[in-house]
């Protein structure tokens, strides 16, 4: 059966019982209000995009070698008494030999209270350095092979059960729909909440009215349109526009922490806001940008690291209650090289960090087999090592949270085990 | 400069031969559609009546044009369907001096890709030693970071860039005001190589709007797709406008075998898949031992094809190998093993590109080629065939009956339906192994054959948003002042264009366009052109309200206009309710209908 037969017959059930004006799935969402679709636990995964230097972001200092790798990137350790406006001391992570970066320090206290976690050393197996292989692998789930039709999310969102479902289950906060997105139930993408509606009609009134009446005649123009792809894709495009206007309407949720400017931010403020408002999230997917750091890598990771501290630091705090039911993993396609080049920056290399918090998660721990900085242990002579496949990680993650027990069918061609203690399930 | 001499002789042979040359297949009857039609009608009396003429002119602009223009089916019905197709198969007949004068203005798509990739890697190292140098200060200065200037801020600072373009100077320009300015504010701020990607997405809407070429630049695109490159990896954006124009433009409606040995050739394939990094696997102690020899005769004129590599390499990368096998030729389904993807690798060890940086160009380097024997797909490469090797498996897949098939199969999909019905292929394919791939006589194949009239065909297409974006400008026959803003609308409906990261390209299937936020995307876009919000588009509808007697025969003259005379009953009433029952100004009934129908279901089809 061709892709989109397959999808038309997932959908297909829902929609055409209904017989009414709204598919089943979205009248059940719409139709219990205290819950919506109730709780439900949600995936969200922030792609570092560009190649996060794992090294600088939480530092191996206990590595003899690391100061003359890195003369101008190492920072100094917690304890140490060096004093300087321009390398500020590392943040004690109670690990010893391993330290934040002072930028992580809006995440300390969700590190000590156990809700974030770190894998060090992680990434994958195939060696390309190339960003647009790498970002395509992760994504798709299958390192080393890029003909994989759909993403890790997609095949993570087709392993539920079809009556849960909720027309905003998958939201990608991206002009785009990610590939780990692709080719599997519908996933919504839009770069701002505020996008998703439509110009007037013309002649039609301005604002908020103007936008309900072109929404409302074209639902309606859908709703009656013989069944197939467009029709399935407008009702579904109608459902989520429907449930959004309902539920982030003058009396949607407010956020409940501080968000600092920037895109990251953005990103995660608008998927806190949907998962608050009950709309039946299960996957939220937004990039973070800016690691490709060649040159000028201080600067550059100094403000980077900060956004994106503050950024996960208010979304967790915006959540409240609702923290325990997500998890977040924030990872990157590859690391950066160990030694530090002429421009004071670093290349492209092998492993790095993973961010993983949540509720659930078993945090305050640092994750994976730490692989060591001595020249026999670099990969291929100048790379930290991979130790842990970031699969693994992902796998364990889709686990507890989408309820996924088919790793074939979730990475195919994954041979490993979800990374044990990580998240509790 | 041997490469170059074995092209120019390539080249000056075609030319020769192509006007002396027999075409492969004879043109195409002249009652072509209606006799097909008939039989198709015949054979499956389930798909409903014969297609009227008018539906077979229709159908015909919708597949071998963007779609249809004001005066497009008239012209189509006096000439006859047979006749405007052969035109259409022979577009170097075909006067396009204006579009040709619109492109002069896009200096990116002329200066060549020595001079791009020189002058992108010029700017990316002025960017890196800008990023030194604001990182000494940084280091030297507070530790109160100011945050880096924005490639706006440089520019400005500079004496160039958009700053310079301030409001009232463009105004004060008579002509085409703030085109400039848009262009400018539209490109701002991106990185080294923008330019050249916009300036050949802006020639890319100009030739799907405006080209009388059609039938070549759906081929274009097509082909494109086919033989995907990406740009944004590495300096693709410096490459790609010569691999357009020079692979695969001048091939599009001529031989399989030209577009698969040009794009094998090209610097932007063999950056883009890899193979110029793939070596054999020995290679490391070989090169060691040649770049010492190298280095004591730096002062020499060298020859490219003995300038060693610049970097130490990994050995084999069977990147290009599998997309070749895979995408370009066999299809994934073809019958190939991993072990013929390797051999194929090892074939086209050597196959790279000299000074990618500076002056690319296709070089074979014998230093990197593993020279020993190799089996692929049953045939025998012996040892030390040197560059051969690399011409012999092209060869080899050429006559392989799986990429005819392959071939076939994508063809019919883009021009029939999704569906690609396995008769219609079985005779493409046939074809394509009876001429050794030419183009046109598949294409001919695919007019004669009674699927492609049949009434199962007619709009079976979900028009991608490159087709969904050209097809309404052409229909309201808009002004276009700035294509950059098309370009735009296309990506935002999903299609970036030359954006498609993975060597597939873009798929041209239903299920690969159709998505809820995509839909919303479409829908807006037919709002905006048709209320005249798209800046840089101008729409003049004043023709369908003009003398109209009510709603319902503004709503009949849009239809017209749009080419959606086949609207459901439920679309038809539903926008007439949608104009009659509203206090709507006379004049802005026109822009009601038309933003209505631009999104209707109906019209995401052709």
């Amino acid at each position: 059966m061709d892709k989109l037969s397959r999808r038309l017959l997932l959908k297909g059930s829902a929609v055409i019982a209904a017989g009414t004006f709204l598919p089943a799935f979205a009248r059940r969402a719409l139709a219990d209000d205290a819950g919506g679709p109730g709780r439900r636990k949600t995936l969200v995964f922030l792609f570092m995009r560009g190649a996060l230097d794992g090294l600088f972001a939480v530092t191996p200092y206990g590595e003899p070698r690391l100061t003359a790798l890195r003369p101008t990137l190492a920072l100094p350790p917690p304890d140490s008494d060096y004093k300087s406006a321009q390398l500020p001391k590392l943040l004690s992570i109670g690990v010893p030999g391993f330290g934040f970066h002072p930028a992580l320090a809006p995440l300390l206290p969700l590190w000590r209270e156990g809700s974030l976690a770190v894998v060090h050393a992680v990434g994958s197996p195939e060696s390309s350095r190339s960003h647009f292989d790498a970002q395509d692998f992760l994504e798709l789930g299958t390192p080393g092979v890029k003909s994989t039709p759909d993403g890790w999310l997609a095949r993570a969102l087709t392993q539920e059960p079809a009556q849960g479902r909720s027309p905003l289950d998958a939201v990608a906060v991206a002009a785009r729909l990610p590939r780990s997105l692709q080719g599997g139930p519908d996933a919504l993408a839009f770069a701002n909440l505020d996008q998703l509606r439509l110009h007037p009609l013309a002649g039609g009134p301005g604002g908020q009215p103007g936008r309900t009446q072109a929404r409302t005649s074209f639902e309606a123009m859908y709703q009656g349109a013989p069944e197939d792809a467009v029709a399935t894709s407008g009702k579904e495009a109608f459902a989520a526009l429907q449930l959004l206007e309902k539920k982030l309407g003058p009396d949607a949720p407010k956020p409940d922490a501080q968000y600092p400017n920037g895109p990251v931010a953005n990103s995660l403020r608008q998927l806190a806001q949907l998962i608050k408002a009950d709309v039946g999230l299960r996957v939220g997917a937004a990039d973070a940008g800016g690691w490709d750091t060649h040159s000028a890598q201080p600067g550059q990771l100094q403000r980077n690291l900060g956004d994106l501290a503050q950024a996960l630091a208010a979304f967790y705090k915006d959540l409240g209650p609702r923290a325990e039911d997500i998890v977040l993993v924030a990872a990157t396609e590859f690391g950066r090289t160990v030694r530090q080049n002429g421009a004071n920056g670093t290349d492209h290399g092998h492993a790095s960090v993973a961010f993983v918090l949540g509720g659930g998660v078993n945090g305050g721990k640092l994750y994976g087999k730490w692989p060591g900085l001595a020249e026999d242990r670099l990969f291929e002579g100048r790379d930290l090592a991979v130790t842990t496949d970031l699969r693994s990680v992902l796998a364990s993650v889709a686990r507890s949270q989408l309820g996924v027990t088919d790793m074939g069918k979730l990475f195919p061609g994954f041979a490993g085990a979800p990374l044990a203690g990580i998240v509790r399930s | 400069m041997r490469r170059q001499l074995v092209f120019v002789a390539l080249v000056l042979a075609a030319a020769c031969s192509r006007a002396a040359r027999k075409e492969a297949t004879p043109p195409l009857a002249s009652n072509v559609a209606a006799a097909a039609a008939g039989e198709a009608a015949l054979r499956d009396p389930g798909a409903g009546p014969a297609l009227t003429e008018s539906e077979q002119i229709d159908h015909v602009l919708s597949r071998a044009t963007f779609g249809a223009r004001p005066g497009d089916r008239e012209r189509v019905a006096r000439l006859g369907i047979a006749a405007f197709l052969e035109e259409q198969l022979h577009p170097e007949a075909l006067d396009d001096a204006r579009v040709e004068l619109q492109l002069k203005d896009y200096a990116g798509l002329h200066r060549g890709a020595g001079a791009l990739a020189h002058e992108l890697t010029q700017k990316r190292k002025e960017k890196q030693d800008e990023d030194q140098r604001k990182a000494k200060a940084e280091a030297a200065m507070s530790p109160v970071d100011e945050g880096p200037m924005t490639a706006t801020e440089a520019a400005r600072q500079a004496g160039q860039g958009p700053a310079k373009v301030a409001p009232e100077a463009a105004k004060s320009t008579p002509k085409r005001p703030g085109k400039e300015m848009r262009r400018a504010l539209g490109r701002a701020g991106r990185g080294p190589g923008f330019d050249y990607v916009a300036d050949l997405s802006e020639a890319k809407m100009v030739r799907a709007v405006a080209s009388e070429r059609q039938l070549q630049e759906v081929l274009v695109d097509f082909w494109f797709n086919h033989f995907n490159v990406f740009a944004g990896k590495e300096n693709e954006a410096a490459l790609l406008p010569d691999y357009e124009e020079q692979a695969i433009r001048p091939n599009a409606l001529g031989s399989f075998r030209d577009l698969l040995d040009a794009t094998a050739h090209s610097p932007a394939m063999l950056v883009y898949l890899d193979n110029r990094h793939s070596a054999s696997a020995q290679l490391p102690e070989r090169q060691r031992r040649f770049s010492g020899w190298y280095r004591g005769r730096r002062s020499a004129a060298v020859d490219p094809a003995k300038r060693p590599p610049p970097k130490a390499r990994r050995g084999l990368n069977e990147n290009y190998a599998r997309e070749l096998l895979e995408l370009h030729t066999m299809g994934v389904d073809g019958g190939y093993t991993q072990q013929d993807i390797i051999e194929v690798a090892r074939c086209f060890t050597g196959w790279t590109v000299d000074q990618p940086n500076e002056n690319p160009r296709f070089v074979f380097r014998a230093q990197m080629h593993d020279d020993g024997e190799k089996r692929v797909l049953g045939h025998l490469i012996r040892a030390g065939g040197g560059e051969d090797d690399g011409e012999q498996i092209l060869k080899i897949l050429l006559d392989h009956p799986a990429t005819a098939r392959f071939v076939a199969t994508k063809l019919v999909r883009r021009f029939l339906s999704d569906d690609a019905p396995p008769e219609a292929v079985a005779r493409v394919a046939a074809t394509f192994t009876r001429t050794h791939g030419d183009i046109r006589s598949m294409l001919r194949t695919i007019f004669e054959s009674p699927e492609l009239w049949s009434r199962r065909a007619l709009r079976s297409k979900v028009r991608s948003p490159l087709e969904l974006v050209a097809s309404s400008i052409r229909a309201l026959g808009a002004t276009v002042e700035d294509p950059l803003v098309l370009a735009r609308a296309v990506a935002r409906i999903g299609e970036p264009l030359y954006g498609a990261q993975p060597p597939t390209g873009y798929a041209d299937t239903a299920a690969a366009w159709m998505s809820s936020g995509a839909l919303l995307a479409r829908i807006d876009f037919g709002l905006q052109l048709a209320n005249g919000q798209l800046e840089g588009v101008a729409v003049n509808l004043s023709s369908l309200a003009q003398g109209a007697k009510g709603p319902g025969e503004v709503l009949q003259r849009a239809a017209e206009k749009l080419g959606a005379r086949e609207l459901s009953d439920e679309t038809r009433s539903y926008i007439l309710g949608q104009l009659q029952n509203a206090p709507v100004k006379p004049e802005l009934l026109a822009a009601r209908a038309v933003g209505l129908l631009l999104g209707a279901p109906e019209l995401q089809r052709r």
